[in-house]
């Protein structure tokens, strides 16, 4: 099934709807384990010790950790997943037969390290969604603003992030 | 660990300086591990027969794993005294285990912040090595002490 102006005003009728998510705290294992994954050394992801030494209270997550996360929870059993193996809870706000859903880039905004022990809440909100045609046909793309606010209120990390429908 | 907690100053650099080449060569385990990592179930990432469903030769590369090579082409560079402000990444073409990625980057542009730090915008790519294919490219922004 190809995208098209139907599927977009489907798709629109979420634009603005704020949700937030409490995400728990970002432990320092949690922090060790990404910076593993991603073939990192840097001591800032290690070592409690360095990390004061350079003014942090304890190690730091590496920049992207917080938005590469896909789900915060356990997640749905096998059976709410997609055929693909998304979430179909994930795409509540867009279409979930036919259409392929994938990452379109990241606009991120670092305003403060992000120390093992932060306690997050994440607000979301979809801010946009277009119809433009690309190389392989129609292309909807939709943008989704995320901010990653500690218990304090500091927003510590904004993200605006595009998702393709295709 | 006694490892240094000094690094780049903003005087150390000049518009049109590039940074050091980051080169990195995914494999299938790193990407299960980082479908782990992040929780990620989408199949593209680590079900090849899925993938190949799709059309392509193999599983893919996480399109955050794209964008933390480059976000770790900044911070290798500016050390840990160094912050990076902004990363805004587009993924381009998919990239499989056993690609050489190769991740450069160049200053753009240098001004001084009311924080008192220095700031650099910088252009960043990252390329596969056995075609030239730009699978990732990006604009970011570091502070550095004056």
């Amino acid at each position: 099934m190809a995208v098209d102006d139907t599927v977009l005003e489907a798709v629109r009728t979420r634009i603005g709807t704020e949700s937030a998510h409490e995400l728990g705290t970002i432990t320092a294992l949690m922090i060790r384990r990404y910076a593993r994954a991603i073939g990192e050394s840097n001591p800032l992801y290690y070592d409690t010790e360095f990390a004061r030494g350079c003014g942090h209270p304890d190690i730091i997550a590496p920049p992207n950790l917080v938005t590469a996360v896909s789900a915060w929870d356990e997640g749905p059993a096998e059976d709410g997943l997609r055929s693909d193996g998304v979430p179909t809870a994930a795409l509540q706000d867009l279409p979930t037969e036919g259409v392929r859903v994938m990452g379109g880039g990241e606009d991120i905004e670092f305003h403060a390290p992000i120390p093992a022990g932060t306690t997050l809440t994440e607000r979301s909100a979809m801010v946009g969604a277009e119809l433009t045609h690309g190389s392989k046909g129609p292309v909807i793309v939709v943008r989704y603003r995320h901010e990653f606010v500690a218990a304090d209120g500091r927003v510590l990390l904004t993200s605006t992030r595009k998702v393709l429908l295709r | 660990m006694t490892t240094k907690t000094t690094g780049l100053r903003f005087g150390d650099v000049s518009v049109g300086d590039r940074l050091p080449e980051l080169r990195r060569t995914p494999s299938r385990l790193q990407l299960f591990r980082y479908s782990a990592v992040t929780w990620n179930s989408h199949r593209i990432h680590f079900d090849a027969e899925y993938a190949a469903s799709e059309g392509y030769p193999d599983v893919l590369v996480q399109s955050h794993l794209h964008g933390a090579f480059l976000v770790s082409l900044c911070t290798d560079w500016i050390g840990p005294t160094g912050t990076l402000r902004r990363l805004e990444v587009t993924v381009r073409r998919y990239a499989v285990p056993g690609d050489v990625l190769v991740c450069t980057g160049t200053v753009t542009g240098a001004e001084r912040a009311d924080d008192g730090t220095g700031l650099l915008h910088l252009d960043l790519t990252e390329t596969r090595e056995s075609d030239q294919v730009r699978c990732a490219v990006a604009t970011a922004t570091v502070a550095l002490p004056l």
